[in-house]
């Protein structure tokens, strides 16, 4: 038996069959991308900054409520976590510095845990205890100044996460601190509360969000376009809302630290907000910024204030050793400005700026 | 080319589905919404005005005031920016023109942002 087959009859129903299929996809697209999901958007000066949660789903009344308890969550923690807030439990902590324990939430206690074992695993490069540095600076506030050398040293010797217990007993969890000491959590209490927001949300059978605290993003669920999420990197060299590059995530944090974001400026210098806890002074670094991608924001808040202080060197050097972070170092060379992506991360991020090179982060 | 029955069966097939999608596709672009830039002015979460930002159009000023502060804005030519203001970083005034959908424009002490509207090429900037 011998079966003959056409060849240009068989090359017909291929071409046939492909039609069709490709026709049927663009039905299916046309119809199911016809009902674009109902977007709440809520914007609000909140944590000293500006705070934008942007939801999508099908229920414009469950998004507005969702959105309702996001902002109450954002004032609750806030209130317990500020350090300009007189009666959060941080402003208790400091002003018993040295005295006695003082009972927190624990979700302060939690927090507080947390900062320190960045702190250890940084050497110091982040440390919740910079306060009395963040506070003689004043960097964002009318008062910024240059502090005194002598006031900069005795600042110094008070920034020392070794000198915080974090207690937990029956009764609850207590803080004590050094004399002098003042704790400031800004380097990781907006990861925290990005991270407290989008478990509520979650919780509230939000499918899809992104939550921006100031520049630290969250997103979680499908985006409103044909893939992934996509999020701009801050240019170090451009007005804010330029990007450098784009990052295609899903269901992580995005945080990117950066002299660029709060300075003063004092006889043709500019003094920025992200201070080096060894010195006092903001921290020389060779980074231009740093953008630590996590699942969780607070470990991403953390790490990406750390990193930019350790350095490019050292800065590698921990990314080697942790597990499912990932990163962008944006680095100032003698030959331009270097882009460095981590493996997990290649694939995934757009660079936009033709005038910086890419390149692969040995890992 | 002769064709069986088979065939002409699934030609009218493929035939219903083209029609069906382009039905489809066409009303999709005829309601899609008209792609009109404006600016959202913002301050403390809520929204002050919108502003239309025709090409063209000659130089406007307006000021924004906030507890004894301003932020003057100006629109001209399809784009906005802050042109003066009074806060102390000034980082307002430092971003310069907008003028792609989605620029953003945040003055911090004031409390105020400027956004443009429509489709931006990113959901975000992370800074």
């Amino acid at each position: 038996m011998n079966i003959k087959v056409n060849p240009s009859r068989s090359i017909v129903y291929l071409a046939v069959a492909a039609v069709t299929v490709m026709l049927f996809i663009s039905l299916y697209v046309g119809i199911t991308g016809w009902r674009t999901p109902i977007k709440a958007q809520r914007e609000s000066y909140r944590l000293g900054t500006i705070v934008r949660i942007t939801l999508y789903g099908d229920d414009s009344e469950k998004l507005n409520d969702a959105l309702d308890l996001s902002m109450e969550e954002i004032e609750r923690l806030e209130n317990l976590l500020s350090v300009n807030i007189p009666s959060s439990d941080i402003s208790l902590v400091n002003r018993a510095s040295g005295k006695y324990p003082v009972k927190v939430s624990e979700e302060t206690g939690f927090l507080l845990e947390k900062a320190l074992g960045w702190s250890e695993r940084t050497e110091g490069a982040f440390d919740p205890t910079v306060g009395k540095i963040v506070k003689l600076w004043g960097i964002g506030t009318e008062s910024a100044a240059i502090p005194s050398p002598e006031q900069l040293k005795q600042a110094v010797e008070l920034t020392n996460f070794r000198k915080v217990f974090v207690v937990h007993k029956a009764e609850g969890t207590f803080v004590q601190t050094a004399k002098g000491q003042r704790i400031d959590l800004g380097g990781i209490a907006k990861g925290y509360v990005t991270d407290k927001v989008r478990d509520l949300l979650i919780n509230e059978g939000v499918s899809s969000a992104l939550i921006d605290l100031g520049g630290n993003i969250a997103v979680f669920g499908s985006s409103p376009k044909p893939g992934k999420w996509k999020l701009g990197l801050q240019h170090p060299f451009m007005p804010r809302g330029e990007y450098f590059g784009i990052a295609e995530v899903s269901d992580v944090s995005v945080v990117t630290s950066g002299p660029y974001e709060r300075y003063f400026e004092s006889g043709g210098v500019r003094y920025h907000h992200i201070f080096n806890p060894a010195t006092g002074y903001p921290a020389q670094s060779d980074l231009a910024s740093v953008t630590i991608i996590s699942e969780e924001s607070t470990d991403a808040d953390a790490l990406s204030t750390a990193l930019f202080v350790m350095g490019f060197e050292r800065g590698i050097a921990l990314l080697r050793e942790l597990k499912n972070i990932e990163a962008v170092l944006v680095t100032k060379k003698p030959e331009g400005t270097i882009v460095c992506v981590t493996k997990g991360l290649s694939e995934a991020f757009i660079l936009k700026d033709p005038d910086m090179k890419i390149e692969p982060a040995a890992r | 080319m002769g064709m069986k029955r088979g065939d002409r069966g699934m030609l009218k097939i493929l035939m219903v589905i083209l029609v069906a999608s382009s039905i489809v596709w066409g009303i999709r672009f005829m309601t899609a919404a008209p792609d009109v830039m404006s600016a959202e002015i913002i301050q403390d979460g809520k929204l002050l005005q919108r502003v239309l930002l025709k090409k063209g159009d000659q130089a406007k000023d307006f000021i924004i005031e906030y507890k004894g502060g301003y932020n003057r804005l100006r629109t001209e030519d399809g784009r906005i920016t802050v042109i003066e203001a009074n806060c102390p970083d000034r980082d307002c005034v430092k971003r310069g023109w907008l003028k792609k959908p989605g620029d953003s424009a945040v003055c911090l002490p004031h409390r105020l942002v400027i956004r443009l509207t429509g489709e931006s090429e990113v959901d975000g900037v992370t800074y």
